[in-house]
């Protein structure tokens, strides 16, 4: 019952006078003659550019870093080419992945997902014999099941998110295995390869997929109702709530975005290496978040945004293929991941503040 | 000198000017039980806190069983003087046994730092029994009815200070008891006082926090009044009735008239009528609302006021009961709500309020979200901007950006914003819960001013709230609870400070319900 807790409550409606009291000090009274938006803000200060732009800043200093280190083979546009078409997977993960984590939802089902969707599709395509459209479809249904499952176990009856997913990704990896008989499917059909494979501007097409998905979870984000609704749910999800907005639709939704993301990250990793093996799908699960966390400190510093996601992508790209030119291979990658998430909370928890 | 269980002598504090306490003393006897009676605001919540070292008065002192209390103070060293606290959620860890929440911090162990379960066991069977009490040690407090919880606490909070005996031989100790009745359903109160009675007949001083005048005269051996941060009388119960304390904690000060223009609405078209509401607390609640009125919602804390609006709403699901609009029939949910023209404003803002994170501008333009949208179900945030700009100054809400986070603006700027978002959007019925509570007298005029306007234009205010001054200043018309039902009704010119107080604090043969 709130009136119980009155008491703590005035205290800290006090504690938030203070805080606004110093806040205000800083910056003028006055409105100018039109709000000012908060791009023009951000432009305003330079401790203020500087702290919506660190990621953006950060990849800059990275390329020219290894740029300078490096100049024949980094800078070289081919490998910036490959670097994008390289990570088309992980952009179409960590961009949908956005959308959950927006909301208030977590998500570690998405790695198990990915390599279950190559694996299936794989399997329905190229062991089944099944027409390449029917095979994606049926995984796609696969997909939206798990979905189903986890939204009906989270939302619905509110079981803890983070083992939920947790589990369901053990046992989408299990799953794969059963579907590939733990070995390798090749003879991958020529039209997915096709799809997958082929160039536009150099970069694969993979890449301009996810661009377009990037662009339309941008726009549902961040211009329309349903983005702010989004937003609000999960930053207050009882505020919200009690706003009138379906909190509980938003989550689902939210759910079955990410799940999506998974199907659609796996079918482009089957396209472009051409087989599908269980546990593929496992190690874009860290660099999704890594990239998601990271992408939240930038942009829109505080919120998850598909922007911020999408720079945070390329810091990581970049960062590893820049390490790997060293000679330095395979443990790299996952030393760098693991330590740009742990910076990048360090750094949503600073810019949160 | 025989020893007391808590001395205070000559207690001042002043917050920012405004003195909360002002040369109290207060003395409570071992054995005795003392009731400490006061309003909202009378400065009861501060003594407490003085004594529990939370504040440090600015002179006077404060001596408990013997000791004086020297500041900083912890709750360690206040533990082993003897003394302890019961607050209003008593604290208990549900999903643990009476055992483990009795004797948390005082096992026994044997020789490898094992728990003795079965002296520990007798030893908590022992104590349940001396207060009479049949139940098994091994009961999960999560089982335990509401009453027989604030019992356990009660008796853990006796145990806390009786430990003394066996150390220095001191005895004595006391026991300070935060509204321990406030959820507690009539019949129940009686089980819980009757161990209350006992933990004093073991020498121990007990001090009693609560709003409810009868509980004194029934189960105190003396009684202190504080009011407006005076302490009035303190007196041998016996020297008092019902009247007398009541005269004792409202005042004849706070008795001004209201400004007139109460409107009566009982001729007017009614937008929004209950029926047989039920909730946790509140029982079948029946009344109609008309169109411009403003219905303040009322009584003590606990007393089932501060739920109607979430079952109107349907943030919180009814037990049973319907509400119609406009004629229309729904089981409340925030979503069908809020389509049937309601919007609510919770009196949490921490948590349920605005969105602490997201901009001032998002939470304010949240319900006109829908009318922003453009083309292509783009929102044109040149609209939203000027929106929030209007609300902004409509509500004289300070602050350099509307695209600072929320967090930003200060309590009553965020309860103005919270308020004002829903007054531009719309809505036929503004449910509010304690919409003046902790915010400063400045916001909180504005926020009756902005209700009163809202109301002028044919819009529906329905609020709960414990300021009686504010219910008096604003409604239209007042429902006052007791124990779940409107208890009594008061409209047109009898809306008072006066008779609020008198209602709220209603005695049970007080004339009910006048018009």
């Amino acid at each position: 019952m709130i009136s119980l807790k009155k008491d703590s409550k005035k205290e800290r409606g006090k504690a938030g006078q203070n805080s606004a009291v110093n806040l205000g000090a800083g910056v003028d009274e006055e409105f100018h003659g039109t709000v000012p938006r908060a791009r023009s803000m951000a432009l305003s200060s330079p401790k203020e550019f500087f702290r919506h732009y660190t990621v953006v800043f950060a990849l800059l200093i990275t390329i020219i870093v290894f740029g300078i280190l490096r100049p024949t083979t980094f800078l070289a546009l081919s490998d910036i080419k490959t670097i994008l078409t390289g990570q088309s997977a992980l952009f179409a993960l960590a961009l949908t992945l956005t959308v959950a984590l927006g909301a208030g939802e977590i998500d570690l089902s998405i790695g198990g997902g990915l390599g279950f969707s190559s694996v299936f599709i794989a399997y329905l395509s190229a062991v089944k014999g099944i027409p390449v459209p029917i095979s994606l479809a049926i995984s796609l249904v696969a997909m939206l099941a798990v979905a189903a499952i986890n939204s009906y176990l989270i939302v619905k009856i509110q079981v803890n998110g983070l083992i939920t997913t947790l589990a369901m990704g053990t046992i989408l990896d299990g799953l794969s295995q059963a579907v590939s008989n733990s070995s390798t499917i090749g003879n991958i059909p020529n039209s997915i390869l096709h799809i997958m494979q082929r160039r536009f501007l150099g970069v694969g097409l993979p890449f301009w997929y996810s661009v377009v998905v990037g662009i339309v979870i941008w726009y549902a984000l961040h211009h329309m109702q349903s983005g702010r609704f989004l937003y609000f749910t999960g930053e207050g999800r009882e505020a919200a709530r009690l706003a009138g907005i379906r909190v509980n639709r938003i989550r689902t939704i939210s759910l079955f975005v990410s799940a999506i993301g998974a199907w659609f990250a796996g079918f482009v990793l089957l396209g472009q290496t051409g087989a599908a093996q269980a546990g593929t799908g496992d190690p874009y699960l860290l660099p999704a978040y890594a990239a998601t966390f990271l992408g939240a400190a930038t942009i829109k510093p505080g919120r998850f945004n598909p922007i911020g996601t999408f720079v945070a992508v390329l810091l990581l790209a970049v960062g590893t293929t820049g390490l790997q030119l060293f000679g330095l291979t395979d443990w790299v990658t996952n030393v760098f991941d693991g330590a740009i998430l742990i910076v990048a909370i360090g750094l949503a928890t600073l810019v949160g503040r | 000198m025989t020893k007391l269980a808590l001395a205070v002598e000559g207690v001042t504090k002043t917050f920012g000017g405004t003195a909360a306490l002002q040369d109290v003393s207060l003395k409570v006897e071992l054995g005795e039980v003392h009731a400490l009676l006061g309003h909202n605001g009378s400065g009861k919540s501060t003594l407490i806190k003085v004594i529990s070292g939370y504040h440090r008065p600015d002179c006077g002192k404060v001596e408990v069983n013997g000791h004086e209390v020297h500041y900083p103070t912890s709750a360690l060293i206040l533990k082993n003087y003897g003394v302890s606290f019961m607050h209003q959620d008593i604290g208990l860890v549900p999903s643990l046994s009476i055992l483990e929440n009795l004797r948390i911090g005082r096992l026994e162990t044997g020789p490898l730092k094992n728990i003795r379960w079965s002296r520990e066991r007798r030893t908590v069977n022992r104590l349940l029994s001396s207060f009479g009490l049949d139940l098994s040690p091994d009961t999960p407090v999560s089982r335990l009815s509401a009453a027989e919880r604030s019992v356990i606490g009660v008796i853990r909070a006796f145990q806390d200070v009786s430990r003394g005996e066996s150390s220095e031989g001191e005895g004595g100790g006391l026991v300070i008891l935060d509204e321990p009745t406030a959820a507690l359903p009539e019949e129940e109160k009686r089980r819980l006082f009757d161990v209350i009675k006992q933990v004093a007949k073991h020498g121990v001083g007990v001090l009693l926090v609560t709003h409810h005048l009868e509980e004194p005269l029934q189960f105190a051996d003396r009684v202190s009044v504080l009011r407006d941060g005076k302490l009035v009388a303190s007196d041998d119960i016996g020297a008092h009735c019902y009247d007398s304390l009541a005269e004792l904690v409202v005042g004849r000060s706070i008795v001004k008239t209201e400004k007139a223009g109460k409107k009566d609405f009982s001729n007017s078209e009614e937008i929004i009528s209950v029926k047989d509401l039920s909730g946790r607390i509140v029982k079948c609640a029946s009344f109609s609302v008309a169109c411009g009125e403003i219905l303040g919602l009322t009584g003590l804390m606990g007393a089932g006021h501060e739920e109607l609006p979430f079952l109107l709403y349907g943030a919180q699901r009814p037990d049973s009961g319907s509400v119609s609009v406009r004629g229309r029939t729904f089981v409340p949910d925030p979503v069908r709500a809020r389509l049937n023209g309601l919007a609510f404003v919770s009196g949490d803002r921490i948590r349920a309020g605005g969105v602490l994170s997201a901009s001032v501008s998002e939470n304010v333009t949240l319900p006109v979200l829908g009318t922003l949208v453009g083309k292509m179900r783009w929102l044109h945030s040149r609209d939203e901007v000027s929106i929030v700009q209007s609300v902004l100054n409509r509500f004289r809400i300070k602050v350099s950006s509307p695209h600072l986070p929320f967090s930003a603006l200060s309590g009553g700027s965020q309860q103005k914003a919270l308020i004002g978002r829903w007054v531009g959007s719309g809505p036929q019925i503004l449910l509010l819960q304690e919409p003046t509570a902790g915010v400063d007298i400045g916001a909180s005029q504005d926020i009756i001013a902005i209700l009163r306007e809202f109301a002028s234009r044919g819009g529906t205010v329905i609020f709960s709230s414990e300021q009686y001054e504010d219910v008096a200043s604003l409604s239209d018309r007042v429902l006052v609870f007791r124990d779940g039902k409107i208890f009594s009704t008061i409209s047109g010119s009898d809306v008072n400070i006066e008779n609020i107080v008198a209602r709220s604090y209603g005695k049970a043969e007080a004339t009910p319900a006048l018009s």
